[in-house]
């Protein structure tokens, strides 16, 4: 084993020193062969071309807690960076979920960090302002393009305004449905019953069991996010219209797709709102206490692996109009303060090359954003469920609005909604209130 | 005459120096001036710290509520419009609310608990200092870390409260659920400053004067005749001060909100500080809103204070 990689090493070092592969391409090929970054880190040293221009610099990521090992899968991806560049440090510094978003905007601000991961809500926002850098130049330069062409959801990235800020790194799904099929199959029902309300709330009614068991688990319970906008979207409605002067919330149907959820906590199938927090709850689906889960797919890191049951990933319910899951873009954004915007730039391409992007969001229980992940490796440690789920959400794939205001909105909208689930106020109050947010966030 | 014996350069037959009454007022004003400027250089740096952190945020924050827009991309004026919008806000009516319900059950429990301690702990006379340890030690756990223990207490599946439950044969309680989450924040709030004001009374306790109490004791005076018309009249002041701090701070929670529940379920524990924090931070054109509500919320708690005074004030004259 060990010769057969030094024959290898060999061969790929003369072929670099011939020019006959790039350095990118020298390193990429001996960390797929099996050498350990460190020792890659020091062939690529040892045998660099004298011509070869280097990168120097410090780069200081924040990214988000995507699973246990977020920050060990960012040095991974950094060792194979200094493999090629050795004179540029890292620091990777976690915001948290629930103050994402104000963590991001004060960093920016202050210059304290070069890279962001960012999610595609607060992507209206940060294209409104200046915070960010503008790619546009670098992503469109000709001597990308053909690279530009391997990554996915340029239409969506694009719509949001003339400004490209990131690079995308992940699909997501926010609102999965993951269910434990061998309680569905006790309760008499197979993977259809998520195809009509009626079938859901009873499958769900049979799952339960006072306590010890729900059959509607909600994950995202305290602060929330996109569990009632998806709601909203299969009622036909949105947070604005399409030509976005007016809300497009207080419809008949949304009152009554508000209703029926709030029906699960009344007759005791869903648990009271503040029973399992968003890191709690994957823990108590994988111990049997939920029927089904409504969380994110960030969570099938967390499950145990192997989970004790046999388990799915489906969709949610149809709405009245139409059957959505809500999912948004997750993307690395480039601080403007930042001073050498060349380096971040190369940074930033390497963290979603193929290799990275599949490796990444192998490991983060996510889909990676790039055409060429699936033959770079993505699936080895993914939940297999990820990959049979992923055509049905495509199906029924929704996203986010395009105005500024947007995540604004779903923070006040989601917490108002749960005072309707927690029995505290009508169906019709807690959507017209919402219809009163939106007004007020946006100014109309 | 005294001057008529005086010698040349001021000194007197004794050989003193004596000073004339202009010279005398010259040396005073100068020894004042420099006592003023030593207190001023000790108080400077308090004072410093007092206009950067205090003056100068408060005026911004007047500044900032006459406007609209974000920190970071710029904001325009809107003179009082933050204001006039502030009643029909969504949220608005459940954040005073929440603010004020926690108020009224954290503030008398922690000061009948404290009191209550403070009782107990001045009449130990072995070990006091370890008894009185291990009730200030709550105080000096940082919210955001007794949030994250009380966390672990009120879990559902393993919390300590639970397996109580269950040991009693009884189903779990969603101690965090919409109608419970505002009294658990309250008794976590009770949990970590009874310790403080317990200090504060035993303090004061034992500073009371023995005789009093041996004078009503050979009077024929009971344990409560004692504590009504002693102790607590002679703790007044105290008293005093602590219902009123503790008030004010009552009205501020927020970081064990934040951690604890998150403002949630829904609106649940959504407190005033909450809000302004969400409008500041979660929005994006609101620091105005926010910066409105700041400056309601600090007339409101001077009112407050005010009232307090007045009431506390009255109840002493009666002395």
């Amino acid at each position: 084993m060990n010769r057969n990689i030094d024959r290898k090493t060999r061969a790929l070092a003369d072929a670099y020193r011939a020019g006959k592969v790039s350095r990118r391409t020298f390193v990429m090929r001996l960390l797929a062969a099996g050498v350990s970054a460190p020792i890659v880190a020091g062939l690529a040293r040892e045998i660099r071309p004298a011509e070869a221009a280097d990168l120097k610099g410090k780069v200081r990521f924040l990214v988000g807690p995507w699973s246990d090992g977020e920050v060990d899968h960012h040095k991974h991806i950094a060792e194979g960076f200094n493999a090629l560049h050795p004179d540029v440090e890292f620091d990777f510094r976690l915001y948290q979920w629930d103050t994402a978003s104000q963590e991001i905007n004060t960093s920016v601000v202050q210059g304290a960090h070069d890279i962001y991961m960012t999610t595609e809500s607060s992507y209206p926002d940060y294209e409104s302002g200046n915070n960010f850098a503008d790619l546009s130049a670098r992503i469109n330069d000709p001597a990308f393009a053909a690279e530009k062409a391997k990554y996915l959801y340029w239409d969506r990235t694009q719509s949001y305004g003339p400004k490209i800020l990131g690079l995308p790194i992940s699909w997501h799904v926010e609102d999965a449905l993951f269910v434990n099929m061998d309680m569905v199959a006790a309760a008499g029902y197979d993977e259809t019953f998520v195809d009509k309300w009626e079938t859901f709330h009873d499958c769900c009614a049979k799952m339960t069991k006072k306590g010890s068991s729900y059959g509607a688990g909600f994950g995202i319970q305290i602060g929330g996010y996109g569990e009632w906008y998806q709601v909203l979207r299969s009622a036909g409605g949105s947070y604005l219209t399409d030509d976005k002067k007016a809300p497009n919330v207080n419809l008949p149907n949304v009152v009554a797709a508000t209703e029926r959820m709030a029906q699960l906590f009344k007759d005791g199938i869903a648990p009271p709102l503040g029973t399992y927090s968003y890191d709690a709850a994957p823990a108590a689906f994988a111990a049997g206490k939920l029927g089904t889960l409504t969380i994110d797919l960030a969570a099938t890191t967390a499950l145990p692996n192997p989970v004790p049951f046999k388990w799915k990933l489906l969709p949610h319910p149809p709405g009245p109009v139409s059957q959505v899951n809500f999912n948004d873009v997750t993307y690395y954004m480039v601080n403007a303060k930042s001073s050498d915007q060349d380096l971040m730039w190369e940074v930033t391409k390497w963290w979603t090359t193929g290799e990275n992007d599949a490796y990444w969001a192998d490991n983060s229980g996510t889909y990676p954003a790039r055409t060429d992940a699936a033959e770079k490796g993505y699936g080895k440690n993914a939940a297999p469920q990820l990959a049979e789920a992923l055509p049905t959400y495509e199906k029924h794939a929704v996203g986010l609005e395009n105005f500024s205001q947007w995540s604004d909105v779903e923070n006040q909208a989601e917490a108002e909604i749960q005072n309707c689930y927690a029995g505290k106020e009508s169906a019709q109050d807690a959507v017209a209130n919402v219809e009163k947010i939106v007004k007020h966030a946006v100014g109309i | 005459m005294t001057d008529a014996v005086m010698t040349e350069g001021g000194r007197n037959a004794a050989g003193r120096l004596r000073l004339s009454p202009a010279e005398h007022r010259r040396l005073a004003r100068k020894a004042r001036l420099r006592r003023e400027l030593t207190g001023w250089m000790f108080l400077g740096p308090m004072f410093l710290c007092f206009v950067l952190f205090l003056v100068v945020p408060v005026c911004g924050t007047v500044w900032w509520s006459l406007r609209t827009g974000n920190i970071a991309s710029g904001t325009s004026f809107v003179g009082l419009q933050n204001f006039y919008d502030l009643p029909g806000v969504v949220g608005a009516g459940s954040a005073i609310a929440n603010t004020l319900i926690f108020a009224a059950i954290s503030v008398p429990l922690i000061l009948v608990g404290a009191l209550g301690v403070a009782l107990i702990l001045a009449k130990i006379r072995h070990g006091g200092s370890i008894y009185r340890f291990l009730v200030y030690f709550p105080v000096l756990v940082p919210g955001v870390v007794a949030a994250l223990i009380w966390l672990f207490l009120t879990n559902v599946d393993f919390g300590l409260f639970n397996n109580v439950m269950k040991a009693f044969g009884a189903y779990p309680v969603t101690w965090l659920g919409a109608d419970s989450a505002l009294g658990v924040l309250a008794v976590l709030d009770v949990w970590r400053n009874i310790g403080y004001w317990a200090m504060f009374f035993v303090a004061a306790i034992i500073g009371l004067p023995t005789e009093l109490y041996q004078a009503a004791e050979l009077d024929g005076a009971s344990t409560w005749a004692r504590f009504r018309y002693l102790t607590l009249p002679l703790l007044r002041r105290i008293i005093f001060f602590a219902v009123i701090v503790s008030t004010i701070w009552g009205l501020q929670v927020f970081d064990t909100a934040l951690v604890l529940t998150n403002g949630g379920p829904g609106t649940a524990t959504t407190t005033v500080i909450y809000r302004v924090w969400l409008y500041v931070f979660a929005s994006n054109n609101k620091v105005g809103f926010a910066s409105a509500i700041s400056l309601v919320l600090i007339l409101v708690i001077l009112a407050l204070t005010l009232v307090q005074m007045r009431l506390l004030r009255d109840r002493r004259g009666i002395d």
